[in-house]
């Protein structure tokens, strides 16, 4: 009796990648395999395509996926199912969980012609909650990874079986990707690779060896003409080897069934347990970002629940921005890229501005103001809603704004969605301080007199001589104009508590952006001999599609986004070309520091900086004695 | 117009499977249309009559081409050398294939010579398919069109070696798909698989089925763009024909009443012996405790009941695990089924046979087994005395056994794979129209499903002597709708069944061939 091989491939490019790597996957890999399919098409395959790549291959490559829907119409491949948006299903809400899962269906069936019975779990994060939801989608099996078997005490033979699990009555079979079997497909020669597949099925009696992992392997990670090779050479053996026969999954189960009943514990592949502590939602909790956009998931969702029906588009956005690839970090990328990110808030935003106007949810009002707790951490944050934008405010962490979304049709974007930089693994060794704070808005610092721009971009520590940048901030006053916040910390010399100090800043709203009027004041005590900061970061609007770059001028004169500027000056305009230039500007001229905050990103060439936005402080040499203040007006205006 | 029919077995000569049923129906079919048609054939140890028009030299043998006339019809067969054996399908195959396609490629030459090349050149299957590679050569070389068709009644995985194809062609290129090239280049786009190299060199490629068309087109490589034609087979069982053989064994009351028939078919199985077993075969089941010519246990039933009847060679392809499989599930639902395999063992089949045993020995009252060719007296009626035919297969190009099934009116349950995805119409799309249902290939649930609730359908028939079997217990609703709405749906459903298999006649099938041929 031969053994069983289900050979699974996953196509999957993040919403909001970049045309041009998009395009060069298809190119070096989606192509290829493609190609490869149709001259096996005598050999079984299992296929998965991402939902937001079955999107972008419907708009650009429909050739490519009509080709595709043939090879599943001929059964060559079984398409698995999935999510819309490719989201990581566990951290989503229930109803979420099934849209995503219906969706998919549903435009799985309208490219395919055909309903999948099984899925592809996005990073395969399974938590065993999720049976009920692909139960109720009509999905009879997933593809989990073997060590997510193992944890529920079974053996590495017991994974090359499919296994029924049951939560809530509901039941779902799984299939576990053999983790061994990755690490040699296909990084080991063919040969190689078939001797370990007839190692690891041998004495059994029917088992079924499944391997699922990233087209791109195939084409992208390596040269084409050697995945080609790689592939035809593969191939061609299985073709002719007796002991191992391709199969798909549903037909597998139709003939052979489950080995049994098993209750699995969450879990994903090795790599993903390992960057996560364990468990994905760790992520969440580690990257503010992360819960940024979570947490703008839910906020927007509340809104999406209130409009009611017909708002097909807004879901459909909504749902793409779940895609997983940004909210996680392994060793490449995830979180790390601002472009993913940045098409995330767009399509919340969308949706947002679609519910809003649904449900006419401004009335009569110009904007809301809102004290919530939107990044559930106990603490209710300022929001503050219009129109045209909203900008979120976390009192807790310094009176920062973390979220800045302009609203308007076509405009879509958080141009505060910048990056902060945290501990990696893979920087251990490397020169590098995380950051020590969010790279954020309208932090203010009292930085000692020596500070210059590398210390405040790379942390150089016990620069910031003042307890301010991550006070608690209180809501102290409100009017038709804006809002006043308040904090009192101190202003320390070697340690020593030298002045007590208050921030005051008075928010207003513009038509077409906010500003901030900021006051220091030297409440009592000593002397204050400081540079205070006036602290922002900018995430302009990425070119996704085009190659266009980005700049920004300041004190007379146009530099790129990598430039770094320090000198006197009262503004900084940031230009991008698909988005009108946003602008700081200063009530007085101060000395300026703006440059590229840059995360670090390991490659085969070593570490490389990744551009996350534009890093604009303003900085004022102050003496002040108590009872004096300095003030600083800074405005933040879109050019609409 | 000329055409040379290729095949390696046929009724008229030896016959051994299906494929002989084919050509020889089909080149009759052509002549009748006007169409010289010729079957070549290998002699497979018969002595052929007839004149001799050629010897040729393979491997120190010689082979002569005799031409005769057998069953009205005109063939040139092949004796000599490795064919001087009765085994059609033993010893080096590949051996005989190859020195077939020598005797072709010199019968082929000499026509050439003498003026008189065949118009179109139609082989079946791989073992006659070789030809086609040889003749494409020569016919390229002489600037000859000779049509070349490739007929694919049950796809293979032999494997052709380059030096032996080469040596065919003499190192001449061939016409292919993508032009002339070296004959290499087609071997190697198809690595030597006979079934996929011949396709690539023919002018045109059929099949029995649209649905096994698309698997000889994923087999040959979708990447090669072919498009595979269709071809289907016919059944010579006709509901006439049937009857006949009802009346021989139950007499009139037999044809009037199926369970007259099915008591008479029981008593049959239960008095002896009623087929034909190799010694091979009769060895292997008396290891197993199964002794074919003295035991009536395994094919005699206690009970009469609910006949299911499924047939063909036991072999993984037909699908019998799946229907022993289902069996517990259906006997939970409708307790007086009653499954009759009549199956025939083949070589190295011997798993599969033990498996069939031990579920003999588990479903005792449900379950019987007929081991061997039965007798056609036996047969034929059992298929008139069943209530539903069971055609489990994973794959069937065509399934020659719906049409005898249905020709018997008798309604077929039939994986949806294959021919059965043609011949067979759904009851629940086609309602009182249908001929039976199409289950999902490989699924046991839904052929266990499906086969209580059809056997609890028919049994409708005579509902009223079985006041329990009423359409509540069918679990599908179209197919209990169809009850409720007519009650004598059953009886309808067997006409219906007998008018489908009529639509399937050898005249159909040879107006379609010469589309084929007018096409390339």
């Amino acid at each position: 009796m031969p053994g069983y091989f289900v050979f699974a491939i996953h196509f999957h490019q993040p919403t909001g990648q970049l045309k041009r790597v998009s395009d060069r996957v298809f190119e070096n890999s989606y192509k290829l395999l493609l190609e490869v399919l149709k001259e096996f098409s005598d050999l079984k395959f299992t296929v998965h395509v991402s939902g937001p790549l079955l999107l972008y291959a419907s708009e650009y490559y429909p050739d490519w996926l009509n080709e595709l829907a043939k090879l599943a119409q001929y059964g060559v491949i079984e398409v698995l199912g999935g999510s819309l948006g490719e989201a990581i299903l566990p951290i989503l809400p229930g109803e979420d969980r099934d849209l995503q899962l219906r969706e998919y269906a549903r435009l799985a069936e309208k490219v395919f012609g055909l309903k999948p019975r099984g899925a592809w779990l996005p990073e395969r994060v399974w938590e065993p909650g999720l049976v009920g939801h692909f139960a109720r989608s009509g999905i009879e099996y997933v593809l989990l990874d073997d060590s997510t078997l193992q944890r529920a005490n079974k053996t590495s033979s017991d994974s090359l079986y499919p296994w029924l699990t049951e939560d809530a009555g509901s039941r779902l079979a799984a299939f576990f990707i053999d983790t061994a079997l990755r690490y040699v497909l296909p990084w080991e020669h063919p040969d190689r690779v078939i001797d370990f597949m007839k190692s690891r099925v041998r004495g059994l009696e029917n088992p079924v060896l499944v391997w699922g992992s990233d087209a791109e392997k195939f084409g992208e990670w390596r040269d084409p003409g050697w995945a080609r090779w790689w592939l035809r050479e593969f191939l061609n053996k299985l073709r002719f080897e007796r002991e191992i026969q391709t199969v798909h999954p549903s037909e597998y189960l139709k003939q052979f069934g489950v080995r049994g009943l098993v209750y699995l514990p969450p879990g994903s592949y090795d790599k993903m347990l390992e960057w996560s502590g364990g468990f994905f939602r760790n992520f969440i909790a580690k990257y503010a970002e992360v819960n940024n956009m979570h947490k703008k998931m839910l906020w927007v969702r509340r809104k999406l629940e209130r409009a009611g029906g017909g708002l097909e588009e807004a879901w459909k956005s909504y749902l793409l921005a779940q895609c997983n690839d940004a909210y996680w970090h392994g060793l490449f990328g995830g979180v790390y890229l601002a472009h993913l990110r940045q098409a995330i808030y767009e399509n919340y935003i969308k949706a947002e501005r679609a519910a809003e106007e649904a449900a006419g949810y401004f009335g009569e009002e110009a904007r809301k103001l809102l004290l919530e707790d939107f990044d559930y951490d106990g603490l209710d944050e300022l929001l503050v809603e219009s129109r045209d934008y909203n900008v979120y405010v976390d009192l807790r962490d310094g009176g920062t704004v973390f979220e800045f979304d302009v609203k308007r049709k076509g405009l879509e974007h958080n141009l505060q969605d910048t990056m902060s930089r945290y501990a990696e693994p893979y920087l251990e060794g490397a020169k590098f301080a995380p950051d020590w704070y969010r790279r954020v808005s309208a932090r203010v610092h009292l930085w000692s007199t020596d500070t210059g721009i590398d210390d405040w971009l790379w942390n150089t520590p016990f620069k910031d001589l003042g307890d301010l940048a991550l006070a608690r901030h209180y809501l102290t006053h409100m009017d038709k104009e804006g809002v006043t916040l308040r904090a009192t910390g101190g202003y320390y010399v070697f340690g020593s508590r030298v002045a007590e100090v208050e921030v005051e800043k008075r928010v207003r709203f513009l038509s077409n952006g906010y500003a901030i009027d900021y006051a220091v004041r030297n409440l009592r005590g000593g002397v204050i001999r400081a540079k205070v900061g006036y602290e922002y970061h900018l995430a302009p609007k990425i070119d996704r599609v085009g190659e266009g770059e980005l700049s920004y001028a300041v004190g007379g004169s146009r530099l790129s986004v990598r430039d770094r500027y320090v000198g006197r000056a009262s503004s900084v305009r940031v230009s991008s070309p698909v988005y009108p230039d946003v602008e700081l500007s200063a009530s007085r001229e101060l000395e300026v520091w703006a440059a590229p905050l840059s995360t670090l990103a390991r490659t085969e060439k070593g570490l490389m900086e990744m551009f996350q936005g534009l890093a604009v402080h303003f900085v004022d040499h102050v003496e002040l004695d108590p009872g004096r203040e300095v003030r600083l007006t800074v405005e933040t205006r879109v050019a609409w | 117009m000329r055409a040379w029919i290729l095949t390696f077995e046929s009724k008229t000569t030896r016959k051994v499977g299906g494929l002989a049923e084919v050509p020889p129906e089909l080149a009759k079919g052509l002549s009748e249309r006007g169409v010289e048609a010729v079957l070549v054939t290998p002699s497979h140890g018969l002595t052929p009559e007839g004149d001799v028009l050629l010897e040729y030299r393979v491997e120190g043998e010689v082979y002569r081409v005799s031409s005769s006339d057998l069953a009205g019809l005109r063939h040139y067969i092949v004796s000599g050398g490795l064919f001087n054996s009765s085994d059609v399908y033993g010893g080096d195959l590949y051996a005989k294939a190859l020195a077939f396609t020598r005797v072709v490629k010199a019968l082929y030459e000499k026509s050439l010579d003498e003026g008189d090349w065949p118009d179109v050149l139609h082989a079946n299957d791989w073992h006659s398919g070789l030809s086609i590679v040889a003749v494409n050569s020569l016919a390229l070389e002489k600037g000859v069109k000779t049509r070349l068709v490739y007929h694919v009644h049950l796809l293979s995985k032999s494997r052709a070696r380059l030096e032996d194809l080469e040596s065919l062609t003499g190192g001449k290129q061939v016409r292919g798909r993508h032009g002339v090239r070296d004959l290499r280049y087609y071997y190697e786009a198809s690595q030597g698989f006979v079934d996929k190299l011949v396709p690539l060199v023919s002018d045109a490629t059929v099949t029995v089925s649209d649905d096994y068309a698309r698997t000889v087109e994923k087999w040959v490589g979708l990447n090669h763009g072919l498009r595979v034609l269709t071809v289907p087979n016919a059944s010579s069982w006709t509901p006439e024909l049937v009857q006949k053989y009802v009346k021989e064994l139950a007499g009139d009351r037999g044809v009037a009443d199926r369970a007259q028939t099915r008591r008479a078919v029981f008593k049959e199985l239960c008095s002896g012996s009623v087929s034909a077993l190799s010694d091979e075969a009769y060895r292997a089941l008396k290891a197993l405790g199964v002794d074919a010519a003295s035991d009536t246990w395994h094919q005699c039933f206690e009970e009469d009941g609910d006949l299911v009847l499924a047939t063909g060679r036991v072999s993984r392809q037909k699908g019998f695990d799946l229907l022993l499989n289902a069996l517990e599930k259906v006997v939970v639902r409708n307790p007086m089924v009653r499954v009759l395999l009549m199956t025939i063992p083949v070589p190295g089949s011997e798993s599969i046979l033990e498996f069939m045993v031990r579920r003999l020995r588990l479903f005792d009252k449900n379950l019987k087994i007929v081991f061997g060719h039965v007798d056609k007296r036996v047969f034929v009626p059992a298929h008139y005395a069943a209530s539903v035919f069971v055609a489990p297969s994973y794959y069937e190009p065509f399934g020659l056994v719906a049409l005898e099934a249905m020709a018997s009116g008798t309604p077929v349950l039939a994986s949806d794979t294959g021919g059965f995805k043609t011949t067979v119409l759904d009851v629940r799309v086609h309602g009182l129209r249908g001929t039976g249902v199409l289950f999902e290939n490989g699924s046991v649930g839904q052929l266990a499903s499906y086969l209580a609730d059809l056997t609890l359908f028919m049994a409708a028939e005579d509902g009223a002597a079985q006041p329990t079997r009423v359409p509540g217990r069918i679990m599908d609703p179209a197919i209990r709708r169809l009850l409720e709405e007519e009650p004598r749906a059953p009886s309808i459903i067997r006409r219906s069944c007998a008018h489908r298999s009529a639509e399937f006649s050898w005249a159909r099938s040879v107006s379609r061939l010469l589309e084929v041929y007018g096409a390339v």
